[in-house]
């Protein structure tokens, strides 16, 4: 073509050669009718709709590289489509009222608009680079890891809760040019949502709209953001250590008179009820750093201190009747060489156990009790 | 609008694919945006989608909305091309569970049935493409063998032929015996094979002893024409100047020397067999030696095979180490295993013959290829493949552009009663051109066209112009502005 090109237009028939690789399965075979290994086009789109499988097909396609081909990926596919679908009925599902906008709202809208723009200018490269997998990657953690598990979390009103105007008009321009990013890489899904989204004229279809161009934006929001997430993402670790259910209040000391941006999402996510500077931490209370900030949560209020030690003390006795059952039973000749190995083995098993347990109660006894 | 509880992908796929077709949104025009130009490598009229496909489409597919939603004029065109031999092939197939030959057919009755053929099972790979969501310009579908792009097929040839590029000549070709057509390099499948290599005695002529041999194919021999030796070969030395003799035929043959030879390879005495293997006939071509071809056109011995003549050349190989045997003339046969080439289409072994067949002068024609994407004025995408492509593009051979079959273009030479032949884009335009050159009564109707068509590439590599009907009216509002293409 290139040569025929030259001869008879006297220029080159393209400006660019976008060479795709061999489509091989999972293990790396070639697919062929001969290895039965090929799936059938049709059969796949029925299973998982056109957009489920074209996004199966870019996950798994850097440009030349032979792709490895994973019904999986199709799932995956198919797996966002109904991500982005139910993100929209949540949406859809608000009452709106008119109430003043909340700070963290407030802070929300400000943080993923530069997050937005931000992806659109990663977007727009890797596109000049025709790294499209790399593009759709791009977009797809935009919405499920940014706008869904961050945005959307941050600005959900409580239960049964009506959600104010402007919030609610902001959002939903974000899940238009979402859906425009979305759509050369799964049409029909984003079209049928770009008309849920709101009423059109007939010749109003995503198709044919104009893509959200990249606007500047604030890169000190985004890094402030991150910070709050980490902050956020360590109470969530102690709240699972600890064994304290999200809707328990907790309280964030800082240390140092440090200030810190977005306390009031802060609050939000990590359900915490009061942020206070303090000089030394409480005894007991779980600590974490982020950044040179030094956090702590006092756990030791939730849970009367007294009470603890008297559960602790409670169980230690327990296990140590326990422990002394088992050694008696090892200590007994007869059973240790009659029993079955495997049972003998068991009854060792729970003695290690046993001692392993008492002595982490020890401990967290010890500093109860300082 | 109410969302239901849980999306159902085929409804909404279906009906907004039908908005788009009804509001022709996929189409169109010349205008003042900035095109953006995507022309689908043309798959096969009568395939269906693979994952390759799949891949490459959606890949198009993204690019093109993007670009449409950036504001530019996008363009899709789609189209299918007549894959010639595969095409013909499942055409020939179809007519034999019919019990219909190919051979006791007109030319214009397969055809006819060719394109029944085609316009049952053509298409369907577009269909299925509109499944994936592709969003081409329907309205702009072409095929190889339409008539646009059939005249510029014609157009094209008739060019380079008076450029001098195109040529008839005699050349080695991959022979398909069962498709009875010569094919491309690229139709070719080399594989392993489990063989032979059996080392055979020529007699020297008036004297006691032999030229031993090695070969994998012993019924080759009764097309050789001479035996070659390593000018500096010591083992082999006492053969230099002398002539043997073919076994079994008693064919007389000269013993010559060239350095193409490698000693370490069985003897280091190697057979010559000009019409049958490619290395063969260069040194042949070199040394002037005669051509002896002794296979038909279906791979069974012609009368150059003597005793053997009407016999497959699988068979003859077999009686042949017999006789050879019998006869004495058989030193040992070792177990061997080379590398032997498989239609790709009818997975027979290929058989390098010799035949007239029309060329495409390569070298002139890619050097601005070559420059355009060393210099970048060509982008590869990812450019490691830089280096495959200057490889290809120094190594180019002339093209075999002709193929003996009836579904595609066929060649637009046209012969004269007395010798010579005339190219026109017409019978008529060939006629008054032949008057010209001939000095005796001529009607047209004496006038012979080739028999053969044209490769379906030689239509394929004119795609991105021919689609924009380019070569017809190089001036024309769509390819002064959609082309050159965006990918």
């Amino acid at each position: 073509m290139i040569i025929a090109g030259y001869e008879f237009r006297n220029e080159s028939p393209f400006h660019k050669v976008y060479l795709t690789g061999i489509v091989r399965d999972k293990l790396g075979r070639k697919m062929s009718k001969s290895l039965g290994n090929s799936p059938e086009p049709l059969a796949l789109i029925e299973k998982y709709g056109a957009d489920g499988v074209r996004m199966g097909m870019m996950l798994s396609a850097p440009a030349g590289n032979d792709i490895l081909f994973d019904e999986a990926l199709c799932e995956q596919g198919r797996n966002f489509n109904n991500k982005i679908w139910n993100a929209l009925r949540l949406i859809k599902g608000w009452s709106i009222a008119d109430q003043p906008q909340s700070e963290a709202s407030a802070i929300a809208i400000r943080w993923f608009d530069a997050k937005l723009n931000e992806a659109i200018v990663e977007i727009n490269d890797l596109f000049d680079k025709y790294r499209i997998s790399e593009a759709l990657m791009t977009v797809y953690k935009l919405f499920w890891d940014e706008f869904s598990s961050w945005y959307l979390e941050l600005i959900k009103p409580g239960f049964q809760q009506p959600i104010d105007a402007k919030t609610f008009d902001a959002t939903r321009l974000f899940f238009e040019k979402l859906l425009k990013l979305l759509h050369p890489f799964m049409p029909f899904i984003t079209e049928e949502l770009y008309h849920a989204l709101d009423d059109r004229d007939e010749n109003d279809c995503i198709m044919i709209s104009l893509l959200p161009e990249a606007e500047p934006f604030d890169k000190k929001v985004l890094e402030q953001f991150e910070f709050t997430k980490e902050i956020i993402a360590s109470i969530r670790t102690i709240r699972l250590q600890k064994n304290i259910p999200n809707k328990e209040p907790l309280m964030l000391q800082i240390l140092q008179d440090e200030t810190i941006p977005f306390e009031s999402v802060i609050k939000k996510m990590g359900n915490i009820n009061q942020i206070e500077r303090v000089d030394i931490k409480q005894n007991g209370a779980a600590s974490f750093i982020v950044g040179t900030i030094e956090f702590a949560i006092p756990t030791g209020s939730l849970t009367d201190i007294n009470e603890e030690i008297k559960k602790i003390t409670e169980e230690l006795h327990y296990l140590e009747g326990f422990l002394d059952s088992v050694n008696k039973k090892l200590s007994n000749d007869r059973f240790v060489t009659h029993a079955k190995p495997e049972v003998v083995e068991m009854e060792r098993k729970k003695r290690s156990d046993a001692e392993s347990k008492i002595a982490t109660l020890k401990a967290t006894l010890s500093t109860l009790t300082l | 609008m109410e969302l239901n509880s849980k999306y159902d992908p085929s409804e909404v796929e279906s009906k907004w694919y039908q908005y788009w077709l009804d509001h022709r949104y996929f189409h169109s025009e010349p205008d003042e945006r900035e095109p953006y130009t995507v022309v689908i490598p043309p798959p096969n009229v009568t395939g269906v989608l693979h994952m390759g496909h799949m891949l490459n489409n959606t890949i198009q597919d993204i690019l093109v909305r993007r670009a449409r939603m950036q504001g530019k004029n996008a363009c899709w065109v789609p189209g299918t091309d007549h894959a010639s031999i595969a095409t013909e092939a499942k055409v020939v197939n179809k007519l034999a569970e019919e019990g219909i030959n190919k051979n006791e057919l007109s030319r214009d009755e397969f055809l006819n049935h060719a394109w029944e053929w085609t316009h049952k099972h053509g298409g369907i790979i577009l269909e299925q493409l509109k499944k994936l969501g592709a969003s081409c310009d329907w309205d702009r579908t072409c095929f190889t063998m339409d008539e646009l792009r059939s005249e510029s097929v014609m157009k094209v040839f008739v060019h380079l032929f008076e450029k001098g590029l195109i040529y008839r000549g005699i050349r080695m070709v991959n022979w398909d015996p069962k498709a009875l057509t010569a094919l491309s390099d690229e139709e070719v499948i080399y594989k392993e094979q489990q063989g032979f290599l059996y080392y055979l005695r020529y007699p020297i002529e008036n004297e006691v002893g032999y030229a031993v041999i090695a070969t994998t194919r012993p019924e080759t021999i009764l097309g050789d024409t001479a035996v070659c030796i390593h000018p500096n070969d010591e083992k082999n030395a006492h053969l230099k100047g002398k002539k043997v003799i073919v076994p079994l035929i008693n064919r007389v043959i000269p013993v010559i020397e060239d350095e193409y030879v490698d000693t370490e390879f069985g003897t280091g005495c190697l057979k010559i067999t000009p019409a049958h293997d490619v290395n063969d006939y260069i040194i042949g071509e070199k040394y002037q030696l005669p051509i002896i071809d002794i296979f038909n056109n279906d791979g069974t011995l012609n009368d150059h095979g003597q005793q053997y003549a009407g016999m497959d050349r699988f068979e003859v190989r077999k009686k042949i180490v017999e006789d050879l045997e019998k006869a004495g003339f058989l030193e040992k046969k070792e177990a061997y295993t080379n590398k032997v080439g498989f239609s790709e289409r009818t997975n027979v072994v290929i058989e390098p013959k010799l035949s007239t067949q029309w060329f495409l002068k390569m070298e002139q024609l890619a050097k601005p290829a070559l420059e355009a994407v060393m210099n970048d004025t060509i982008q590869l995408v990812p450019p490691k493949f830089k280096n495959t492509y200057r490889h290809w593009m120094e190594n180019v051979k002339d093209w075999c552009i002709s193929r003996q079959l009836w579904w595609g273009h066929r060649i637009p030479a046209y012969y004269l009663p007395k010798g010579g032949y005339v190219v026109a884009l017409s019978k008529k335009e060939a006629y008054e051109k032949a008057m010209k050159m001939v000095d005796y009564p001529l009607d047209i109707e004496e006038l012979r066209q080739d028999e053969d068509v044209l490769d379906t590439w030689f239509s394929s590599w004119l795609w991105p112009i021919s689609v924009f009907d380019g070569i017809n009216q190089p001036t024309n509002r769509d390819i002064t502005y959609y082309y050159p293409t965006s990918i």
